[in-house]
């Protein structure tokens, strides 16, 4: 039965940290000493799949896991990748096997063996498409919007193999990971491509934001700044929401005082963006599946704005794990 | 262009003769001091690990465009940078090799002389420690470079030290390989066979073929230094006797019956005998046992594994040290009086020395999260980051310290990387102060946000504040062909040693005035390297 859920839950407990900005990209840090910090770092699950669209999740460790919303595993074996269409919670030492997988590699037949493969997070222009497909079971739902997604980048005539777009970009993806850096206490994220925010992202604890940050800001986020950056060819202009200083100033103090608001006017923008949230109301729906150990995942939606999953722990009300975000063509 | 860079670059006194020419265009000009200054940038601060940006293969890759680029330039000018103070030992082993891998022709015009390239291999590949110097040759035998110029110089560093034994100990296999590249497969095997039998028996051929395949190269004389050297090579191809002259081989040889008999090997060896012949004895017995033959550094190195174990190994010779290596040392096992002393009596010395001298200085360092480096190579930027800082600091008579990001660490020397990029702020209030120059020792990455600081160097120099403005980077960023820029009106630098940084600011030089940067460029690496001077 759907309810309504303020988008802002996700962020409960939390604070704005000082905005980053690179090109048309900023991310505000979200900071919180409330942690859940019972959650085991889901890069350390052993994955494998079985059968074309069913993927195995063993968790080794003394905690339950997270494993993040649309993870992905690309791997070097002559197997099919694939990726999850939702979040899922695994328990502690034990294996969940989740038939609604995706297969990502079109072309390529064969199994993943079992083990730690690097996780990523699927681009964020295939991420609402994924989650609207979470209850089919079928391995190639996502091709054509794989397919699709490649065309964008320059990649044609080829099978729909996420693989190809992560080869060709590889410079450009790590570079991300370079130009945005984790601060003291951080514990998700807000997201902005040119002033807009693209999605909320929220971990159970700074260890845990730690472990999937990189993939977040590699492939997820990553490429949708690649894709607008290619299109303007290169000349990003400043988002609206990255204050600026010129012709400020007629001597040194009054550039620095320049630059101090430019730094207050930057956090109140993120504050106000923060702010903003608590008036989204989004349609929530209880996944009856995903109930684990006193865990359980909702799946929100915000028609035409943002649609994502939250983890709430314990039995309690306190979202726990959030990844939100909005719908991007590419 | 090789003629006319040859007159433009070659300082008349220096001794390296001046060929009289028409000069350069200006394109030409702008041409050189590109190349040059790309160049400067890699062998500064490239080590062909990953970084936090970049891979292995993307450094190398990076790198291998930039050395192919200078080199054509001219391969006398590409050998002299590759000498300077400051150069890292990598950049040297590739840049030896690739003069090996491309023999000199007549035509060949460079500015140095066949003969001074050869002093300059030579002094290069001395100049290495063992184990990197045993690496080039593996790069010369992987890219399979033989040619006779090759051969005698693997065969001169090998057979020409005065630790062959202890290096056979150490590294053995790696000479074997050497010296079979050098003498081919065949030979190696002949060399062997007369080795193997006593001195007693060996023909007079036999004999002949050991003085041209080996002591030709050595610097032992008298029978018992060549007997000394004949035993270390039939050790290193696999001979091992119980008689052996050299305690060392004795101790080889020992120690692997009863392990105590290993006091003379290196703690890596006898760490290999133990794991192979010694299971059961526990590894804190081989600190306890090679304590002695540690060198500084090592000693160094190992002072928390060893207080793990509970083995006194004694301390170590700060003042021996390098300071990053003190920095990553203290980085990890606190910062002593003695350390902080041996960091600030360097410090002092590489101020002293420093090319350019400014009255008031303010530096700026950069300690946000991506100066904790990548996990091959954790906590390095900071490191060299924070000894520059302090060369910096004893090199102005009046100098200011500020951060961007980071945290204590138990000192106020010490400061570890935290936090985002918000180096604008700092930026100006450095301009405030009026000094002589800014020095902003950064990887380049800025994002809190990116672009302010070229806001604030622009707005700045609108207001007629024309103080030079230095980027020193302790990182290589494959992606922009060297150092990230801050700004475009900043220069610059790469660091990865700071007492190398008359070389960074000599680059910075290279837009503004690159005829003069060249000269003296070239003047430096003269003055560093005494087999160029011409006697008489």
């Amino acid at each position: 039965m759907a309810t309504k859920v303020s988008i802002s839950d996700i962020l409960i407990g939390c604070e704005a940290g000082r905005m980053q900005s690179v090109g048309g990209m900023q991310v505000v840090p979200i900071l919180s000493d409330q942690e859940e910090p019972n959650f085991s770092d889901p890069r350390e699950v052993n994955v494998s799949t079985s059968n074309y669209g069913t993927m195995h999740v063993e968790n080794e460790t003394d905690e339950d896991t997270i494993l993040p919303c649309h993870a992905g595993y690309v791997t070097k074996q002559s197997a099919q990748d694939h990726a999850m269409p939702t979040c899922a919670i695994i328990k502690r030492k034990s294996t969940a096997i989740f038939d609604n997988a995706m297969c990502i590699e079109q072309s390529q037949g064969g199994y993943i063996d079992k083990g730690k493969h690097r996780m990523l997070i699927l681009p964020l222009a295939l991420r609402t498409t994924a989650l609207a497909k979470r209850d089919e079971k079928s391995y190639n739902k996502l091709w054509s919007s794989i397919g699709k997604f490649n065309e964008s980048y320059g990649i044609t005539g080829r099978s729909s193999h996420l693989v190809y777009f992560l080869e060709k970009f590889k410079g450009e993806l790590d570079q991300f990971v370079a130009e945005f850096e984790l601060v003291p206490g951080q514990i998700g994220a807000i997201i902005l491509v040119n002033g807009q925010i693209v999605g909320i992202e929220r971990a159970p604890s700074q260890a845990f934001w730690a472990a999937i940050w990189q993939p977040l800001i590699r492939e997820c986020y990553g490429s949708y700044s690649l894709y607008l950056s290619q299109r303007a060819k290169g000349q990003i202009a400043l988002p609206p929401t990255r204050a600026r200083i010129e012709g400020q100033a007629d001597s040194l103090q009054e550039l620095e005082e320049a630059i101090i608001a430019a730094e207050k006017a930057e956090g109140d923008i993120a504050s106000k963006a923060l702010g903003q949230l608590a008036e989204v109301q989004a349609n929530c729906r209880i996944e009856r599946k995903g109930r684990v150990n006193g865990h359980h995942i909702e799946t929100l939606e915000v028609p035409r704005a943002f649609s994502g999953q939250i983890v709430r722990a314990n039995n309690s009300e306190k979202v726990c794990y959030g990844s939100v975000v909005a719908p991007i063509a590419v | 262009m090789a003629k006319a860079l040859t007159f433009m670059l070659v300082p008349q006194d220096s001794g390296l003769g001046v060929s009289t020419a028409t000069p350069l265009t200006r394109k030409q000009i702008e041409n050189v001091s590109d190349t040059v200054g790309r160049f400067l940038d890699v062998i500064g601060t490239s080590t062909a690990r990953a970084t936090h940006y970049n891979t292995k293969e993307e450094q190398e890759q990076a790198e291998s465009i930039i050395h192919d680029a200078m080199f054509k330039l001219d391969r006398g000018l590409y050998g002299l940078l590759l000498g300077l103070d400051g150069t890292t030992d990598h950049s040297r082993q590739i840049g030896v090799a690739r003069l090996l891998d491309n023999p000199r022709s007549d035509k060949d015009k460079a500015v140095l002389t066949p003969e001074l390239e050869s002093r300059l291999i030579a002094w290069m590949s001395n100049h290495l420690p063992p184990h990197r110097m045993l690496k080039m040759f593996m790069m010369a035998k992987e890219r399979r470079i033989n040619n006779a110029r090759t051969r005698k110089c693997i065969l001169r560093m090998v057979l020409g030290s005065d630790r062959l034994d202890m290096w056979a100990t150490k590294y053995r296999r790696k000479m074997r390989a050497a010296l079979t590249h050098a003498w081919g497969k065949k030979r190696t095997s002949i060399i062997r066979s007369i080795l193997a039998k006593p001195d007693s028996e060996w023909t007079k051929k036999e004999s002949s073929i050991l003085q041209t395949n080996i002591v030709k190269f050595t610097n032992a004389s008298g029978k018992k230094g060549l007997m000394g050297i004949f035993e270390s090579v039939g050790f290193i191809l696999g001979i091992e006797r119980g008689d052996f002259a050299s305690a060392k081989l004795r101790s080889y040889v020992g120690a692997k019956t009863k392990i105590e008999d290993g006091r003379q090997l290196s703690p890596e060896t006898l760490e290999g005998i133990r794991s192979v012949y010694h299971k059961g004895v526990p590894n804190a017995r081989v600190l306890e046992l090679t304590k002695r033959q540690m060198t500084s550094g090592q000693k160094m190195a190992k002072q928390r594994e060893a207080k793990s174990k509970g083995v006194d190994i004694g301390g170590f010779d700060p003042t021996k040290q390098d300071p990053v290596r003190l920095y990553l040392y203290a980085f990890e096992m606190g910062l002593d009086e003695k350390v902080e002393e041996a960091l600030v009596e360097k410090a002092k010395r590489a101020g002293a020395k420093f090319p350019v001298k400014f009255p008031k200085v303010e530096i700026i360092v950069d300690a946000s999260k991506s100066m904790e480096g990548n996990e091959t190579q954790p906590l390095r930027p900071m490191a060299v980051a924070l000894a520059t800082r302090d060369m910096l600091f004893y090199a102005s008579e009046d100098p200011n310290v500020r951060y961007c990001g980071g945290k204590g660490n138990g000192s106020p020397r010490m400061v570890k990387p935290e936090g985002d990029t918000s180096l604008a702020l700092e930026l100006v209030r450095a301009f405030q102060s009026k000094p002589d120059a800014i020095f902003m020792i950064t990887d380049g990455y800025e994002n809190a946000p990116a672009g302010r600081c070229d806001e604030v160097i622009v707005q700045a120099r609108q207001l007629g504040y024309q103080t030079p403005v230095y980027q020193l980077s302790p990182v290589m960023a494959a992606e922009s062909g060297g150092v990230k820029m801050l700004s475009q009106g900043i220069s610059p630098m790469p660091v990865s040693k700071p007492e190398g940084m008359g070389v960074s600011l000599l680059k910075g030089m290279l837009n503004a005035d690159p005829l003069k940067a060249l000269s003296g460029l070239t003047r430096m690496a003269v003055a560093d390297m005494p087999f160029v001077q011409i006697p008489g």
